[in-house]
């Protein structure tokens, strides 16, 4: 049987990516960071400057992207969630187009892309609006351009595409080692000297426009970047809290419970990298780069307190080539022909009974982030939809006068398909909650909000509307979370709010005026 | 010389999985009354028609035998679980060095029998797991080994005793009736089955003895037990609780230490090892129908449990044993292997490194255990809790009432107390109000306002509020203090309370 053509075979492959990320971008439920990010997005649309005139933790790239995006395309969550899902799509095409040209074999590079297309890291996380999807596929760009043809370019394209991904997210930073080894053993000599050169013009291409961010005032720069996620341990240091490492591990690989699917089809991952590694190690060959970004990645991913499953999505895509790698090794080492057949054939059925595992528990995960379950009194998942979240967008709308369009709300999703401005200070929907770990003085310099501060707001009647729907807690969200809606409500009444309207667990306030 | 090492290894390996296990694991609630029910042997009741006992009867004569010879205690019930289990383990090696004619691979089995966290976690306990899966193996194995003459019935013997310990495994028959027809063709093939037939008949007549003094009481405690047991679902009821449970077992839906990783994996190669004899057009072991037929067995009970999986947990290290020997045989067809021989030891000799470094997480579960307040402390579920408990209901047992009333009756193992009545199994109380009062008394189960009765009476004087009350725990306080007993001794959080005659 004649073998599709190349191009048909990225044709069909692009259809299957989309079918996973594109209906997940519009089915899956928020996560609270998307508010965050949207809202930052939105903002800078309007002129704002990240870090100066709003807090915003991570560096700066993600909401000039989804910003020029939705300045495009439309300002909503289905828009920003499409642009997460075509760089998964990418980035399935990029993971394809790499493990062939590593192992020459069609058919592992379209298994390879069917693990990934069924990887509950990739499916739930990626399509999020987060920063995820982009410099995961930044950082597989600038590994794998380095066996693109573009000789003259594709040491700086590297850098480029390094920087990039660390203009979105810091801690990408710990492939450069990788990288740029891996470029002085390539072009050996002066020759390596100079091409070095140009991978690190790349980087510094791609770090130029945070530099104005950073001159501005270094300290708020450096806080949002590094400071808030030191003190979102809870006093523990930015690599604390050594228990809570061990169990996301442990959780990860399904011997303290397990993150759904996730869990097992990490598991398998990690198992298929060691093999290749201890195979690779014993027989003295050489590891592929994609190894040690993994195991770099997976390093850093634990090193953060906390340390949350989700961040395994970004060494997704190497350690699937690393498990196709190793396929191909074996595959490699069997001999060709008829004698080979059996084997060849027992083999196979191994591969394909782990395959179909690995694909067929996906739904699990699926299921998990589309459908969900309710955690009561806490969490109701219909209060974390899309459609809930726009009805109360558009009740918002209703419900602002003319002459005052702030709103408070303790989670900035509400407002990103709203006329209504969110109240300075809690755009994201962490800062009243890290408040506590700081000083009067910094809460203020870095754009956060203190209770003192959110509660005189309302006393004021800075804003005539206010939402109490998710993420309110009365303290900081840790171990122990409380629904801090009852004290917001009776502060709320006590000022002169009455609840006007209640989408799901969301009501919303008004204050009619003097 | 290398066989002595080869052997003395095996039990080493067994020993030290086994053995200490046994010794320090927490109890399992089931324990106190399948030890209770030995105990009671010993003193000459029968089981179903002098208590409720809730299988086959085997195992509670077993037990009652060995403590007879080696006192009755706690320790001296696991130290029989433990050699049962490396029974079993020495059986797992001896039929893989067997069927793959590889000491090595019988070694690999070994191990993965001994690292499995569903295995040494269960097997050394006092329940029918151990004992049942052990003559299940036998009877499986005997066909190969057995002497020509006389395997056949032996393979029926073994399979009768196992079901003789846990009735639900008499679904193997199948699959060794039909492996007998298919080793000995035609008229020999019938012979062979009255054989089978024969031993089977013989292990299970002494059923008959308990079905005949009632047959009503009998069945009910063998099978109406279980099926009241899932709340009014059936006895194979609650779909949603069988696809939670599988789903934990294959880590997708939490899971339960190492070993949902564990048989994960070995699901995963049990299931590539029937693909290919599938597509080989290659004929499956007795094993491998055995491992289907007890996975589909374990999961119809109504709550099923994981720690059931044990039951198949030793066919399947033989059918993974089968798969690398079906691998290397097709490897050594080929010309020059090397490179893929030595690349497929290190994917091995990982995964078999990754199931044994997982193991420690269920040793950690069920030796050190964390507790979950504020009904669940660990402490109160270790032996040496228990036995002091056991000393001071001695010690404060009066000299003319030797019965006590415990919601949980471990704490009666090795003391000079008997227990109340309808007590001797722990969910007998729990399981009361799905039975009719008339029931409740034939089948020797209690109910809660008997129970209050006993206690407003007095019929015990000593009464232990230990493990296994839940949030019923102060109710049964107030009902004790209210009768006036007075709290005598506290251990962890089991109290004991004493009631006096008033001068």
């Amino acid at each position: 049987m004649a073998r599709p053509s190349l191009s048909l075979t990225y044709l069909v492959l692009a259809v299957v990516l989309a079918a996973v990320f594109i209906p997940m971008s519009i089915a899956r439920i928020a996560d609270s960071d998307e508010g965050a990010y949207l809202i930052a997005a939105k903002l800078v649309m309007q002129g704002k400057l990240l870090y100066h005139d709003f807090s915003y933790p991570q560096m700066p790239l993600l909401p000039y992207l989804y910003g020029a995006w939705m300045k495009l395309f439309g300002v909503s969550w289905y828009s920003a969630r499409l642009l997460s899902a075509a760089f998964a799509v990418a980035l399935g095409l990029a993971l394809f187009r790499q493990v062939l040209h590593l192992t020459r074999d069609r058919r592992i590079a379209v298994l390879a892309t069917v693990a990934f297309a069924s990887s509950g890291l990739a499916a739930v996380w990626y399509p999020a609006v987060k920063t995820f999807v982009f410099p995961t596929l930044m950082l597989f760009l600038a590994w794998a351009v380095l066996d693109s043809g573009w000789q003259r370019w594709k040491y700086f394209l590297s850098g480029l595409f390094l920087g990039l991904a660390v203009a979105t997210r810091i801690y990408a930073l710990v492939a450069v080692f990788v990288l740029a080894i891996e470029v002085v053993r390539r072009e050996p000599g002066r020759n390596g000297a100079r091409q070095l050169g140009w991978f690190a013009a790349g980087l510094g291409v791609a770090f130029l426009p945070m530099l104005p961010l950073f001159l501005i005032d270094p300290d708020t720069f450096v806080f949002n970047v590094i400071g808030h996620h030191v003190i979102r341990s809870g006093g523990l240091g930015a690599v604390g809290d050594f228990s809570q490492k061990v169990s996301a591990v442990l959780l990860l690989l399904t011997l303290v419970g397990s993150e759904g699917a996730t869990s097992l089809q990490f598991t398998i991952l990690l198992f298929l990298n060691a093999a290749l590694g201890v195979s690779r190690l014993i027989m003295r060959e050489r590891l592929p780069p994609s190894a040690p970004i993994a195991a770099l990645l997976l390093l850093v991913s634990v090193m953060l307190t906390p340390t949350y499953p989700q961040y395994a999505c970004i060494p997704l895509p190497f350690m699937i080539v690393n498990a196709a790698l190793l396929a191909a090794d074996i595959v490699k080492a069997l001999p060709s022909g008829i004698a080979g057949t059996g084997a060849r054939r027992k083999l196979g059925h191994v591969a394909a009974v782990l395959l179909a595992l690995y694909v067929l528990v996906v739904p699990v995960d699926l299921s998990l982030f589309i459908v969900g379950r309710d955690v009561p009194p806490m969490i109701r998942v219909d209060d974390w939809k899309i459609p809930t979240i726009n009805r109360v967008a558009r009740a918002i709308d209703e419900a602002v006068p003319a002459g005052n369009p702030v709103v408070i709300t303790w989670w900035p999703g509400y407002l990103i398909e709203s006329k209504a401005s969110i109240l300075p200070h809690t755009e994201n929907h962490l800062n009243l909650y890290y408040s506590f770990e700081m000083s009067p003085s910094d809460v203020g310099r870095y754009n956060y909000i203190s209770i003192f501060e959110l509660i005189d707001h309302i006393r004021r009647h800075k804003a005539n509307v206010v939402v109490l729907g998710l993420f309110v807690f009365d303290g900081r969200p840790g171990s122990q979370v409380y629904d801090g809606k009852p004290l917001y409500r009776r502060l709320l009444a006590e000022s002169g709010y009455t609840l006007v309207r209640r989408i799901g667990d969301t009501e919303i306030y008004r204050w009619p005026g003097a | 010389m290398a066989r002595r090492l080869t052997w003395a290894l095996v039990l080493s390996i067994l020993g030290a999985a086994f053995l200490p296990v046994a010794f320090v694991r927490m109890v399992d609630s089931d324990e106190g009354a399948f030890l209770i029910a030995s105990d009671l042997v010993l003193h000459g009741k029968l089981p179903y028609h002098d208590f409720s006992y809730q299988h086959t009867p085997l195992m509670a004569y077993l037990y009652a035998a060995w403590m007879k010879l080696f006192g009755v205690s706690w320790y001296s019930g696991r130290l029989l679980s433990a050699l049962l289990a490396i029974a079993l383990g020495v059986a797992v090696y001896r039929q893989v060095v067997r069927v793959t004619g590889r000491v090595g691979v019988g070694l690999l089995a070994t191990i993965l029998f001994a690292a499995s966290g569903v295995g040494f976690s269960w097997y050394p306990t006092v329940k029918t797991l151990g004992l049942a899966t052990l003559l299940l193996f036998l009877s499986y194995s005997v066909l190969d080994w057995g002497p020509p003459r006389a395997k056949y019935f032996l393979s029926g013997l073994f399979l009768g005793l196992s079901v003789d310990t846990r009735i639900y495994v008499i679904v193997v028959l199948l699959v060794l009736a039909i492996e007998v027809v298919r080793r000995e063709p035609g008229r020999t093939g019938l012979r062979q089955l009255g054989w089978l037939v024969g031993g089977l008949a013989l292990a299970l007549a002494p059923n008959l003895f308990f079905f005949l003094i009632d047959p009503d009481t009998f069945v009910f405690n063998v099978v109406g037990h279980h099926v009241i047991r899932s709340g009014g679902v059936g006895a194979v009821g609650d779909l949603w609780q069988k696809a939670s449970t599988v789903l934990l077992l294959l880590t997708v839906h939490g899971s339960e230490g190492a070993t949902s990783l564990q048989f994960t994996i070995l699901f995963v190669l049990n299931l590539a090892f029937v693909v290919s004899r599938l597509a080989f057009r290659e004929r499956f072991p007795p094993s491998t129908s055995i491992t289907l037929l007890l996975l589909l067995v374990s999961i119809l009970p109504t709550p099923t449990f994981t720690q059931y999986v044990c039951l198949p947990l030793p066919f399947m290290i033989v059918n993974v044993a089968l798969l690398i020997v079906d691998l290397e045989r097709e490897l050594k067809a080929v010309a020059d292997t090397t490179a893929v021989r030595r690349r497929l030891q290190h994917v091995l000799w990982l995964l078999v490194g990754l199931y044994v470094v997982a193991a420690p997480a269920d040793l950690y579960r069920f030796i050190v255990g964390w507790d979950a307040p504020p009904l669940h402390h660990v402490d109160d579920w270790k032996l040496p809790t228990i036995r002091r408990v056991a000393r001071a209901i001695d010690e404060e047992l009066p000299a003319d009432n030797a019965t006590v009333i415990t919601w949980w009756p471990g704490y009666v193992i090795g003391t000079k107390a008997s227990i109340l009545p309808g007590l001797e199994n722990h969910l007998n109380l729990w399981y009361s109000p799905a039975l009719t009062a008339e029931e409740i008394g034939r089948y020797h189960y209690i109910s809660a306002p008997a129970l209050a009765w006993h206690i407003a009476h007095h019929t015990a004087r000593v009464a232990v509020l230990g493990i296994f009350l839940f949030d019923t725990k102060p109710r049964w306080r107030q009902v004790l203090v209210d009768a006036g007993y007075v709290m005598v001794r506290q251990i962890g959080d089991t109290e004991i309370y004493r009631w006096d005659r008033r001068p």
